[in-house]
C-alpha cells in the first residue's frame, strides 16, 4: 500500500519565557523533539497521548499550518516543507483538518452554508451560487445533516456541539480532500454524540476511502477506531505499532500506565492497581536527561537516567523507545 | 439509613422563551458512607440537583419538592441558617465553579477563608490545618504557598478537594471533578476521592457524564435524561443488566478495551427542548423500542428488581 | 450578518432600553428636520430679516440675533453644519482607525510595531490645544475643522480595532481558515471584519458625538467658519455680541440645548451599542 504521509525526524521548539533575567540560555519548549513515521493510503494513524505530549503541535506540524525547528514533511512524496505559499495553498486542497472545539472551530457570525462552501470560495472552485450550493449540499448529505434551506441558513449557535462536529467534517470533504488529521475531534462532545460522530468519521472512511491521523487522549478510543497507534509522551513517540497488539501487548511502561488509567466498563475489573497517587506529568521546560518517562516509571533503572532509549522495532512493526521493554 | 432525602424536586429556569424544565420531579436518598453517582448527557438536569442542593439556583427556583439532610429540611431554612449547613454539612467541588479557585490568591489562603469564616480557628491553626488537607489529597503541604496557575490541573482539583473536606462534612457533592484532566491524572484523583470518602466515612454524591467513571468509584448509580430519573440500581446490577433503553445506549457508547468486538453504537438525534418537553416519556423520541402508550403517558419508576428502579413500560411488560 | 431576522431580535432587544429608543428617536428627527431645512425654515438664516436682538415672536418662533438674522432658521440650517461635520469626521476616523487596527492587529511584527507606536503618539498629544492650533494656523473653514479633529482623534478606535483584532486572530476559525488554505486578504475581510464590526459600530456613534461637542466648542472659540454657521458658530457670535450681557437666552438656548440634546442622544444610542455587542460577545 501507498504511503501517504512519511515524517522525517519532525521537530518543533517553541522559546520559553526567561524565568529570570539573568538567565543567559535561551530556554525552549521542546514541544515536538524527533518523531518519524509513515501513514499508509487508506488507514487510521492514531497518535495517543495526555496534554503536553505533543499531539495537537505534530497535527499543525504535518498539516504546516505550523513551521517546523527542523525535520521534514513528506506527502505523496513531496516535500510539503519546501513549498511556496501558492503551491502549500493548493496542496491544502488535498489534507485537511477536523479541529477539536466545536464551538470556537466554526465563525459564529456565519450561516452553514457559507462555512461549509467557504473551501470551495478560498479555492476558487465554481463562481455560481447554484452549484457552490449544490456541493454544500452534497457534503452535508455525507454527514447526514439536513440540507433544507432553513438549516443552511442556522447560525452555529442554533446547532448542538454534534451537529457543529458534523459541520466541521461536511466543510473538510466539500473539496474533496482525502487525508485528512483530527485533532481530538470528540473529546468535547457527550459520549453517545462522541459514538455517533466516530462511527460517522469511519464510515465516511469506508465509503470515500479517506486516510485519517486520528489525534486522541482516550487509549480506548483509539483502538476502536485506528488500525495502527503511535504513542506519544513529551514530544517522542514511545511505541508504535499496528492497535490491536498495541493494547494486547503495550511494551513500553507509559503505554501500560495509560491502559490501566482507563476505567472498565465492568465494575467488577480492577482498575489502576498500579498508578501511585503521587507523580504527574511533568511542567518542565527542559526535558528530563536519559529516556523522558523515568521519573515516573516504576521499573526505572540507571541507565534509564542518562541514556535516552531509541524507537526499535521488537518485531511485527511493533516499536518502543525503552531500555527494557 | 438515609443522610439526604429528595423527594420530588423540581427546579425550573427562567428564560425569555419560557421555562425550562430542567429538574422536573427527582427523587432519591443517599445513605450513610454511600457514594452515589448520577449520569447523563449534557443538559439533562444533573449539575441542576447538585446546585438546588446547595440553594446555589441562579436565574430559576426549586418550584417543587423536599430536600432533608439528616431529618432537617433544607429549602425553607432561612438562607442565614443554611449557611451554616453548607461546606460545614454539605460541600461542593464542581468544574464549572473552577472560579472555586481564585487566581489572586494562594492555595493556602483559600482553604484557611474556607475555614475561619465557618469556624472560630486562629489563621495559625488554620494554615496548620490547610497543610493536613493538602497532605491527605496527596499534595506535597508546601505547595499551599502557590498560586492556583503555578500548580497542574490535577493538584488544582486535589486542592478544591481539600477545600471541600475542610471542615469534615457529611455530603461531598462532586460535579464533573475530573472532565478537564488527563486519564492517568483522573485516574489518581478519583482514586484519591474514593479513598478518602471510604476512611472518613463520608457520603459522596459524584456527577458526571463519564458512565466509566461511575462505575468504578460509586455504590449506586442514578440515570437521568431530561430532567427526570430513568433509571436507579447499584452500580453491579445497572452495569450487568442495564434495563432502560436510554442507558443500554449510554453503555454502548463507551468504548470498552477488554470486548472483542470493536463497534461503537451512539444515540441518533438529541436531548429535547426542556421549555417544550415530549408528552408522555421524555425519551420517546429517540426510543428505539417505542411504543403508542409511552407517546402518551409517563411510566413511573417501579423496583423491578429488588432495589433496583426503571421508569419504562417496555421493561414492566406493558402492551 | 444582516439577516432580516437578526434585525428583528436586535430591535427586540434594544427597545427594551428607554433611553436607547428616546436617543434614536431625537437623532431621526434631528435628522429629518435638516434634510428639511428649507421646507421648515421660515426664512433664509443669512438674511436680515428683523431688528437686533428681537425677543421671540409671532413672526420670529426664537426672535432674531445680533444682526437681525431669524434664530430659528439658524438653527435649523445650522444643525446642518453641525450634523455633517459630525458624521463625516466620524466616518473619516472609523475608516482609518479601522484599517489601522485591523492592519496592525492581523499582521503583527514589524508592521503593528511601527503602526502602534504612531498610535501611540497620536494618543499622547494634547488634542485640543493642538487643534487649537492648527485651526489657527491654517484658518477658518468646515474642511480645516474636520482635519484637524479627525488627525488627532482616530487613535482610540485603532487601539480598540486591535486588541479585538488580536483575540479574534487565535480563535480556532481562523486557523479553519488557513488549514483550508485562507490567505490573509481573505481572512481579514471574511472573518475578522465581521466580527469587529460591532465595536466599531458602537464606537462609530459615539464619534460623532464627540465630534459634534468638539466643532461645537472649537467654534465657539472663534475658530469656525463664519460664513457657514454651525450651532458652535451662533454660540460664538451670541458670545461675542454681547448676547449674554442683554439677556437674550433665545439667542443661547437654542443652539446649546441642541447640542446638549444631539450629544446625549448619540450618546445613549452608542452605550446601548457597546452593552449590546459586549453581551453578544460574552455568551460565546
Amino acid at each position: 500500500m501507498e504511503t501517504v504521509l512519511r515524517v522525517a525526524d519532525l521537530r518543533k521548539l517553541f522559546p520559553a519565557k526567561r524565568s529570570s533575567l539573568f538567565k543567559r540560555k535561551r530556554q525552549f519548549i521542546h514541544a515536538v523533539d524527533g518523531v518519524t513515521f509513515e501513514v499508509k493510503k487508506g488507514e487510521t494513524f492514531g497518535v495517543v497521548g495526555e496534554s503536553g505530549c505533543g499531539k495537537t503541535t505534530l497535527a499543525r506540524l504535518i498539516l504546516r499550518l505550523v513551521e517546523p525547528t527542523s525535520g521534514k514533511v513528506f506527502f505523496k512524496d513531496q516535500d510539503i516543507t519546501s513549498l511556496n505559499r501558492s503551491e502549500m495553498k493548493r496542496l491544502r486542497r488535498q489534507m485537511q483538518m477536523i479541529f477539536q472545539d466545536p464551538y470556537s472551530s466554526l465563525d459564529p457570525r456565519k450561516n452553514i452554508l457559507n462555512i461549509v462552501a467557504e473551501p470551495l470560495r478560498v479555492h476558487n472552485i465554481a463562481k455560481d451560487g447554484s452549484i457552490i450550493k449544490e456541493k454544500a449540499q452534497e457534503a452535508l448529505e455525507l454527514v447526514d445533516l439536513p440540507t433544507s434551506e432553513s438549516f443552511l441558513a442556522k447560525v452555529p449557535d442554533e446547532l448542538s456541539g454534534g451537529e457543529r462536529q458534523r459541520v466541521g467534517v461536511a466543510r473538510v470533504l466539500v473539496l474533496g480532500a482525502e487525508f485528512i488529521v483530527a485533532d481530538e475531534p470528540v473529546s468535547m462532545l457527550d459520549a453517545n454524540v462522541k459514538a455517533g460522530v466516530t462511527s460517522l468519521m469511519m464510515g465516511l472512511k469506508q465509503k470515500i476511502g479517506l486516510t485519517y491521523i486520528f489525534i486522541t487522549h482516550e487509549i480506548s478510543l483509539a483502538y476502536y477506531i485506528c488500525d495502527r497507534i503511535a504513542v506519544m509522551y513529551l514530544g517522542k513517540i514511545v511505541e508504535l505499532g499496528n492497535a490491536e497488539e498495541i493494547i494486547n501487548l503495550p511494551l513500553h511502561p507509559y503505554t501500560r500506565l495509560l491502559m490501566e488509567a482507563v476505567p472498565p466498563l465492568h465494575p467488577d475489573d480492577k482498575w489502576g492497581a498500579t498508578i501511585s497517587e503521587r507523580g504527574e506529568l511533568p511542567l518542565f521546560i527542559e526535558p528530563p536527561s536519559g529516556c523522558r518517562f523515568h521519573p515516573r516509571c516504576s521499573q526505572a533503572r540507571d541507565i534509564c537516567n542518562t541514556e535516552e532509549p531509541p524507537l526499535v522495532d521488537r518485531g511485527d512493526e511493533h516499536c518502543s523507545a525503552c531500555h527494557f521493554f | 439509613m438515609s443522610l439526604l432525602t429528595v423527594e420530588n424536586l423540581r427546579t425550573y429556569y427562567f428564560t425569555e422563551k419560557g421555562s425550562v424544565k430542567a429538574v422536573d420531579g427527582v427523587s432519591f436518598s443517599v445513605d450513610k458512607g454511600e457514594s452515589l453517582g448520577i449520569a447523563g448527557e449534557s443538559g439533562c438536569g444533573k449539575s441542576t440537583v447538585a446546585l438546588s442542593i446547595m440553594r446555589l439556583i441562579k436565574g430559576g427556583k426549586v418550584v417543587q419538592g423536599n430536600i432533608t439532610l439528616d431529618g432537617t429540611p433544607l429549602l425553607n431554612m432561612p438562607i442565614r441558617d443554611f449557611r451554616r449547613i453548607r461546606w460545614e454539612r454539605i460541600s461542593l467541588v464542581s468544574q464549572a465553579a473552577m472560579g472555586g479557585l481564585n487566581p489572586v490568591y494562594r492555595i493556602g489562603d483559600q482553604i484557611v477563608e474556607a475555614i475561619t469564616t465557618h469556624t472560630k480557628s486562629k489563621k495559625r491553626e488554620a494554615w496548620d490545618r490547610a497543610e493536613e488537607l493538602l497532605r491527605q489529597v496527596e499534595v506535597d503541604p508546601s505547595r499551599a504557598r502557590n498560586y492556583p496557575h503555578e500548580l497542574s490541573g490535577g493538584m488544582r482539583q486535589r486542592a478544591m478537594i481539600a477545600m471541600a473536606l475542610a471542615l469534615n462534612p457529611e455530603l461531598v457533592i462532586a460535579d464533573e471533578p475530573t472532565t478537564a484532566l488527563d486519564v492517568v491524572t483522573q485516574a489518581q484523583v478519583l482514586k484519591i476521592m474514593r479513598g478518602l470518602q471510604r476512611e472518613r466515612n463520608v457520603c459522596m454524591l459524584l456527577i458526571s457524564h463519564d458512565l466509566s467513571i461511575l462505575g468504578q468509584t460509586c455504590d449506586r448509580i442514578i440515570i437521568m435524561y431530561a430532567g427526570k430519573i430513568v433509571e436507579m440500581g447499584d452500580v453491579q446490577a445497572l452495569f450487568r443488566e442495564p434495563q432502560h433503553p436510554y442507558t443500554k445506549a449510554l453503555l454502548n457508547s463507551f468504548p470498552d478495551i477488554k470486548s472483542e468486538s470493536r463497534t461503537l453504537t451512539g444515540l441518533p438525534g438529541r436531548p429535547p427542548d426542556l421549555i417544550d418537553p415530549p408528552s408522555g416519556c421524555r425519551f420517546h423520541p429517540r426510543c428505539p423500542q417505542v411504543q403508542d402508550i409511552c407517546k402518551a403517558k409517563e411510566p413511573t419508576m417501579i423496583e423491578v428488581v429488588p432495589k433496583h428502579y426503571v421508569a419504562c413500560y417496555q421493561v414492566q411488560g406493558a402492551s | 450578518m444582516l439577516k432580516k431576522s437578526n434585525l428583528i431580535e436586535f430591535w427586540r432587544v434594544y427597545k427594551q432600553r428607554k433611553t436607547a429608543v428616546f436617543g434614536l428617536v431625537i437623532v431621526v428627527l434631528f435628522v429629518l428636520a435638516v434634510i428639511l431645512a428649507p421646507l421648515l425654515a421660515p426664512y433664509d438664516p443669512y438674511l436680515r430679516v428683523g431688528e437686533r436682538f428681537e425677543p421671540p415672536s409671532g413672526e420670529h418662533l426664537l426672535g432674531t440675533n445680533d444682526i437681525g438674522n431669524d434664530v430659528l432658521s439658524e438653527l435649523i440650517y445650522g444643525g446642518r453644519i453641525s450634523l455633517f461635520v459630525g458624521f463625516v469626521a466620524s466616518f473619516i476616523i472609523v475608516i482609518t482607525g479601522s484599517v489601522i487596527g485591523l492592519v496592525s492587529g492581523y499582521l503583527g511584527g514589524v508592521i503593528d510595531e511601527v503602526l502602534m507606536r504612531i498610535t501611540d503618539t497620536v494618543l499622547a498629544l494634547p488634542r485640543l490645544p493642538l487643534m487649537i492650533l492648527m485651526a489657527a494656523y491654517l484658518g477658518p473653514g468646515i474642511g480645516t475643522i474636520i482635519f484637524v479633529y479627525c488627525v488627532v482623534g482616530w487613535g482610540t478606535l485603532a487601539r480598540q480595532v486591535r486588541s479585538q483584532v488580536l483575540s479574534i486572530k487565535e480563535s480556532t476559525f481562523v486557523e479553519a481558515s488557513k488549514a483550508m488554505g485562507g490567505g490573509n486578504i481573505h481572512i481579514m475581510a471574511n472573518h475578522i471584519l465581521p466580527n469587529v464590526m460591532g465595536i466599531i459600530i458602537a464606537n462609530a456613534v459615539i464619534e460623532v458625538m464627540f465630534a459634534i461637542l468638539t466643532e461645537a466648542g472649537l467654534s465657539f472659540l472663534g475658530l469656525g467658519d463664519p460664513t457657514h454657521k454651525s450651532w458652535g458658530v451662533m454660540l460664538y457670535f451670541a458670545q461675542r455680541q454681547g448676547a449674554f450681557i442683554q439677556q437674550a437666552w433665545w439667542v443661547i438656548f437654542p443652539p446649546g440645548m441642541a447640542i446638549a440634546l444631539i450629544g446625549c442622544s448619540f450618546n445613549f444610542i452608542g452605550a446601548a451599542l457597546n452593552d449590546l455587542f459586549a453581551l453578544k460577545l460574552g455568551k460565546r
